[in-house]
């Protein structure tokens, strides 16, 4: 029988041999350090990142992530030194001949070390607890200390302990084993990371759990699987170590209890390994499922849902749910059957159609109705269903792996929910499919979704006990139950129930609301004293952003709801709208925790000790609070897709959506592209001017990415083709501007505002207005909106841009000095084209743009077009938008701008002829076809292996200090092109890389050779002038008529110029000339070759 | 007490024999177990304290198989290994402490008094708070006797126990052991040096090459080289030569030359003695005749 005696002798000498070890006593030592420093950080300092310790129980987690990533590489090491002593036979012998089992010294062993190692963790919670205690404005909740110490800590340990244990037994070599376990630790942080949902992070330092106030965890049972797992991998290995150990076992019955053990807890592992793998694998099969079925049943032709019944009733962590419709076919074609979507979590119980019981057959979330609805006809379908709601549906154009991939903050992944059903809480968005909507979601071939519909709604929901309930539009309250009618045709419901708390206060006739959770308003404690102020707040700022959009608030509220710390939402291709702001609300996550701006005491704090020592606190608070309500209201952050981006970002709390996106709908038949276009539109009248072209466009941004696309693909193509769905975002960006441009273009600058407004509020709740807004256009300014809409979806041709004749002077009007900035277009390419042009004012901080200037230019026609401003300009920029321009935008930098007595400026376009080519030289640039590159044959490297064949981009911006190691294509303002500004260009080395140009000459002579050469920043600064200029040296080779020519040049010498390479006899088509990579420079660039004949 | 070791074999690598039909009976008392280094001592003091396995044999200790009543057999076990080396951070008290609950004693009371009382036993009761790994070596040897005997066992091991201890301490620790070796229990004192045995075993065995070359008592093999053991003045020259042709035990120089004790049958051409053997004499003498394993003494 196992003796408790012994395994607690064993255990307690382990302990206190470990506790006198001066490796574990530094280890401890520094993490207090380490700990107590980040603590004061957190705590004390005000400019510590909020999302540290906005929510109570962060604090803990935060310090026992850091903790526990250090104190798993010492455990691996304390580990594997106490089974090195165990081969130490001289020391172990007298031990090992006593009479004690196998699995109580191994037992003990463990135990004892892991006494020691919990007890430090106890030791190290104490950190945060008493900084927590003594700091004003923190929040204490000691059920963060327990459940992170229990999530992970105590499966960390048992899982490094048993690991290392178990590999030291087998392989008995510290060295090796200390290398295996420190490459695993390294392997799972840096490179596992979330693979397969987390399963390698043994540390739990990636895997989302967050805790709510709310809700608790995410996904509880996930994470208690997921640490279970270790858990059981660890006792299992634990086990296996008694098995291994190199001493005569002395009890038959503790050897098999072992075997079985191990064998039993390896079992429980793998299971619960293989549970947590197939959740992930399944999920994406799932998904996958839903999208085949929505191509499967999408249809051109759809039903519409005129009016919305809704009853909801919420019990426990399922509801219960009857969806009265009336349908109509709005279309001029028979409809047979009726195709809804709705979660598949539901199970759906009923169907009837105007009373009476109806077939229908539900696949996973789609419901298909039997029944046929003649075009104008309406009918009435009710169907009652029930269950707990499938998160596995949202966001089916979000690619799988990211779906749930917790987000980066700080130290933390953030979790993504997307709802929430439990007894205590309740939130559906639109996303969810809560209720049913007509036709199918995104597919393949719909990458657009669901289109927009106005509906009338209401809604009815008996909630649970003591809970709160949110919706759109006012609240009325039948016994229990709440119902709510937004008077106004919605795109959309939503319905939220909590424990929640009500601040309000009307301003203009709208209603703003503020609901929290009990003991988490963060606003009345501190801006209670200028409550009278923060109407006229308000009123300014609400004010000042309706001016800025020429639109009103449509709405009578406007809430702030608090919402779970997990809750996550996804941007949107096709409009703006996003589910963190519904109709009428905004949903802000708990304790407006991971927004810096929220932490109120602190920014009051500094601001009065630096920067305005000067002025009232109540002053600031003011200040503070109309920051808080612009920054993440009015402002907030780019709506645009980025989860191409290392990170998406979620929050998306700005208003704008209220006022076009769940009001307005502009979707043309085919395509629903105009509603991202006039709602991005409409939201840049509020942004502030882009600052980014005044960096310069140096390499391939998302406009170039943008322009690539459509080099190769119609914008209808792009819209429809999953494939590039990523970068669509930037490509509806730049086409989208386009057409405002055409747009304005044609209705003169000044008239398509106004028109456009009145339009969105007299179109306001309607369906498919965006050919009615074409139609308009058409009639009003006598334009072919069809020509121009068929081109701009459909056609491949893009105008291309080669600007000369540039030029820049100052003169005086009227005795005030203006400057004048000219320059010539002309459109080389196939497509229409439209450029903007503006020029900056002033340099560096202090600067501004002029107003810009926009000019519509034919295939082959040009233009002159001249700009006048009152301040000296230092660069003019021209914005091509849609063509093949790399880069897109081009900055002229105006340098030692001269006066001209005699110049009139003002600002002009005409039309010109087309500048001259100018027979005399033969260019040859790298985007030419008789450029090429040679490449050598290369081992496969194990570089290709990991990259796995992906395809390197066709272009990419210059990064002088990792060059390429093959001949890649970059764009630089300061390379050659007439149109793309482009080079290759390698890294230097010992000549394998070469580039040709085959200058295709016909009459033979002679000839002088000339190379562009820039260095474009490709050489580091240093080693200016002397003889370090020797080694950056490019080294061209001329194969002329009498033979070959090697001619060096310092490339440092030159930023885009033709340097002169000699004069030389070439044959017809004989002309080659050569450069390699042989060269001591980083790296080295061909770009064009030019033949002037002689 | 009795042990009987029957045909014992160890074997490594499929032909070296570590020990070879090994057969032997130890009685209570202290037996010696004497040997050349890599004669196969330690591994049979290994079987023996079940820390290995024989490849083919039988011990059976009391008339228990020793590895079929393994749990049994270690309960009576105390062993100090040869090298001995301490968890160094335990202090000496501790250590004992360690030693004493593993061999059973729970009751701390008792086990504190047991302690306590070893500690003075050995001598080490002022050093009882001093860390294992600053005691000096034969203050570690004196633990390590005394976390061997703390359980009170009735098999005590000792694998060269003396080694490397000044003669001070060496006597205090036979007589250590021959003050419990009258009581019923077994002790088997493993060692290279001669001096150990002699002045304290009844028993002994010679182990050469992983088998048992002698098994009686010291005075058994001490009669063997009666008549062999000779002390001749000498030359350094002729001392040499001495070395060259006979087993030298000792070389002392004195005023006359140099004094030499050798061992040989019959010395011829040098003026010498025949003296007194003794147990050392007598196991050159074994060494060289019996065994033809020729010592090359280098004093």
């Amino acid at each position: 029988m196992f003796s408790f005696k012994n395994f607690n002798t064993v255990a307690r000498f382990e302990s206190k041999t470990l506790m006198r070890s001066w490796f574990l006593r530094i280890f401890a030592i520094i993490a207090f350090i380490v700990l107590i420093f980040f603590n004061i950080l957190v705590s004390q300092q005000d400019f510590s990142p909020r999302v540290l310790r906005g929510l109570p129980t962060n604090i803990p987690y935060a310090s026992l992530l850091i903790f526990n990533v250090i104190q798993a590489v010492i455990a691996v090491f304390l580990a594997t030194d106490f089974m090195k002593r165990d081969k130490k036979q001289d020391t172990t012998e007298v031990i090992y001949v006593r009479s004690l089992s196998n699995a109580e010294y191994i037992w003990g062993k463990v135990f004892g070390n892991l006494k020691v190692f919990l007890g430090l963790n106890v030791l190290i919670l104490l950190i945060p607890l008493i900084f927590t205690l003594v700091t004003q404005d923190m929040t204490l909740n000691l059920l963060g200390y327990g459940l992170y110490f229990l999530l992970i800590s105590l499966p960390t340990l048992l899982f490094i302990f048993g690991l290392s244990f178990f590999l030291m037994a087998w392989l008995r070599n510290q060295a090796i084993v200390l290398l295996v376990l420190l490459g695993y630790i390294a392997l799972t942080l840096f490179y596992l990371d979330d693979k397969l949902y987390y399963i390698f992070d043994y540390m739990s330092f990636n895997i989302p759990m967050i805790w709510s106030e709310f809700i608790g965890l995410a996904d509880s049972s996930r994470i208690i699987m997921h640490r279970a797992l270790y858990v059981s991998l660890g006792i299992a290995m634990v086990f296996l170590t008694v098995l291994l150990m190199k001493r005569l076992r002395q009890s038959n019955s503790a050897y098999w209890i072992s075997w079985t053990g191990g064998i039993l807890f390896l079992g429980i592992a793998v299971f619960l390994a293989a549970n947590h793998i197939e959740k992930e694998t399944s999920m994406r099969q799932f998904r996958n499922k839903l999208i085949a079925l929505n191509d499967q049943y999408l249809q051109n032709n759809l039903p519409r849902v005129r009016e919305y019944d809704l009853d909801l009733v919420h019990k426990g962590d399922k509801v219960q749910m009857v969806a009265e419709m009336e349908v109509l076919n709005p279309t001029g074609e028979k409809l047979d059957s009726l195709i809804f979507s709705l979660n598949p979590g539901f199970k759906l119980n009923r169907c009837t159609i105007d009373g009476q019981e109806n077939g229908y057959r539900k696949d996973h979330h789609l419901v298909i109705i039997d029944k046929t609805l003649k075009p104008g006809d309406s009918t009435n379908i009710t169907l009652h269903y029930a269950g707990r709601p499938d998160e596995r549906v949202c966001y089916l154009d979000v690619p799988n792996r990211l779906l749930f991939r917790g987000e980066h903050m700080i130290l933390f992944r953030m979790p993504k929910k997307f709802s929430f059903t439990t007894p205590g809480y309740l939130m559906f968005t639109p996303e969810l499919l809560w209720y049913p909507v007509a036709g199918t979601g995104f597919s393949t071939k719909n990458v657009a979704g669901f289109r927009k519909n106005f509906a009338e709604y209401q809604l009815t929901v008996e909630p649970a006990k003591n809970m709160t309930v949110l919706s759109q539009g006012k609240a009325e309250r039948e016994n229990e139950k709440w119902v709510f009618e937004p008077g106004k045709p919605m795109t959309c419901m939503s319905v939220i129930a909590g424990k929640y708390q009500r601040d309000s206060l009307t301003v203009d006739n709208i209603t703003y609301n503020i609901y929290h959770k009990a003991g988490h308003d963060i606003y009345n404690p501190f801006f209670n004293d200028i409550r009278d102020t923060i109407p006229s707040i308000i009123k300014t700022v609400m004010g000042n952003y309706e001016s800025d959009l020429h639109l009103e608030y449509p709405f009578e509220n406007f809430s702030i709801i608090e919402v779970p710390a997990q809750f996550h939402a996804y941007k949107k291709n096709f409009t703006l709208a996003n589910e963190a702001t519904l109709p009428q609300m905004v949903l802000m996550k708990e304790r407006a925790f991971s927004l810096d701006g929220a932490d109120f005491p602190r920014s009051l704090r500094r601001r009065l000790t630096r920067s305005d020592r000067d002025r009232s606190a109540e002053d600031i608070k003011a200040e503070l609070f109309r920051q808080f309500i612009q920054s993440n209201f009015i402002e907030g952050e780019d709506f645009r897709r980025g989860w191409f981006r290392a990170e998406d970002i979620s929050g998306n709390t700005k208003i704008f959506p209220n006022f076009i996106s769940y009001t307005n709908d502009f979707g043309v038949k085919e395509l629903p592209v105009m509603n991202p276009v006039l709602e991005r539109y409409i939201e840049s009248r509020s942004t502030e001017e882009d600052r980014s072209r005044f960096l310069g466009n140096d390499g391939v941004g998302e406009e170039e990415r943008a322009n690539l696309l459509l080099k190769n693909n119609s914008f209808a193509e792009l819209m429809s083709d999953t494939a590039h769905f990523v970068r669509l975002s930037d490509v509806i960006d730049i086409k989208g501007s386009y057409f405002i441009d055409l747009m304005k273009h044609f209705s003169g600058n000044f008239d398509f505002d106004p028109v456009l407004d009145s339009f969105i509020v007299a179109s306001r709740y309607q369906n498919n207005t965006g050919e009615i807004f074409l139609d308009y256009m058409k009639n009003r300014y006598n334009v072919n909106t069809e020509k121009y809409m068929n081109d701009w979806l459909y056609s491949k041709q893009l105008p291309a841009f080669e600007f000369t004749d540039m030029d820049a002077y100052s003169y005086y009007e009227k005795e005030r000095p203006r400057y004048q900035a000219e320059i010539t277009i002309t459109n080389t390419g196939k497509g229409l084209g439209i450029v903007n042009l503006n020029m900056r004012i002033g340099r560096r901080r202090n600067s501004s743009l002029s107003e810009e200037k926009t000019v519509i230019l034919d295939p082959g026609q040009s233009k002159r077009i001249g700009l006048s401003v009152g301040e000296e300009p230092s660069m003019l920029i021209v914005n091509t938008l849609v063509s093949s321009n790399l880069p897109s935008t081009l900055n002229f930098p105006l340098q030692d701008i001269k006066e001209d007595k005699d110049a009139n400026g003002g600002e002009f376009i005409r039309e010109v002829e087309p500048p001259s080519s100018g027979d005399e030289a033969i260019i040859v640039d790298n985007e030419d076809p008789s450029f090429r590159v040679l490449v050598p044959e290369k081992a496969i490297k194990l570089r290709d292996l990991i990259q796995n064949n992906q395809s390197r981009e066709e272009y990419t911006g210059v990064n002088p200090w990792r060059p390429p190691e093959e001949w890649q294509k970059a764009i630089h303002s300061k390379f050659y092109g007439e149109v793309k500004l482009s080079a290759n260009y390698v890294r230097a080395g010992n000549g394998e890389q070469k580039a040709l140009w085959m200058v295709p000459i016909k009459d033979g002579g002679y000839y002088e050779v000339q190379a562009y050469v820039s260095d474009a920043g490709l050489q580091p600064q240093w080693g200016r002038g002397g003889e370090n200029n020797e080694e950056k040296l490019y080294h061209y080779k001329i194969f002329h008529d009498s033979g070959e020519e090697v001619i060096p040049v310092n490339a440092r010498n030159y930023e885009g110029d033709w340097v002169s390479l000699g004069e030389y006899y070439f044959s017809p088509d004989s002309a080659k000339i050569q450069i390699s990579n042989q060269s001591k420079a980083r790296t080295v660039v061909a770009d064009a070759v030019k033949l002037i004949q002689k | 007490m009795e042990i009987h070791i029957d045909q014992l074999n160890k074997v490594y690598n499929k032909d070296f024999y570590a020990l070879k039909d090994v057969s032997l009976s130890i009685g209570n008392g202290m037996f010696g177990l004497l040997g050349p280094n890599g004669a196969g001592k330690s591994t049979l003091m290994r079987i023996l304290v079940t820390l290995m396995k024989p490849t083919s044999g039988k011990i059976t200790v009391d008339g228990k198989n020793i590895h079929k009543h393994r749990k049994e057999i270690r309960k009576m076990i105390g062993y100090l290994p040869q090298d001995f080396r301490f968890f160094s951070k335990l202090k000496t008290w501790e250590f004992l402490d360690y030693s004493a609950a593993l061999s059973g004693m729970t009751n701390n009371k008792q086990r504190k008094e047991a302690v306590d009382q070893m500690l003075e036993d050995v001598g080490l009761f002022d050093a009882r708070d001093r860390q294992a790994g600053k005691l000096s070596g034969g203050m570690k040897r004196r633990l390590g006797i005394a976390q061997a005997l703390i359980n009170d066992p009735k098999l005590i091991v000792v694998d060269e126990p003396t080694t490397g201890l000044d003669p001070d301490e060496r006597i205090r620790f036979r007589n250590l052991l021959s003050k419990i070796s009258g009581e019923e229990r077994v002790i088997i004192l493993s060692t290279h040096i001669v001096a150990d045995i002699s002045s304290t075993c009844n028993q002994m065995a010679l182990l050469s090459q992983g088998e048992v070359a002698f098994q009686g008592t010291p005075e058994d093999i001490t009669e063997k080289a009666r008549g062999s053991v000779w002390k001749v003045i000498l030359t350094t020259r002729e001392l040499e030569k001495v070395k060259e042709e006979y087993p030298v035990i000792s070389t002392v120089m004195m005023e006359k030359g140099w004094e030499v004790i050798l061992v040989a049958d019959d010395l011829q051409g040098y003026p010498g003695e025949k003296i007194e053997p003794d147990l050392e004499h007598a196991y050159v003498y074994f060494m060289d005749k019996e065994l033809n394993e020729f010592m090359v003494s280098e004093y």
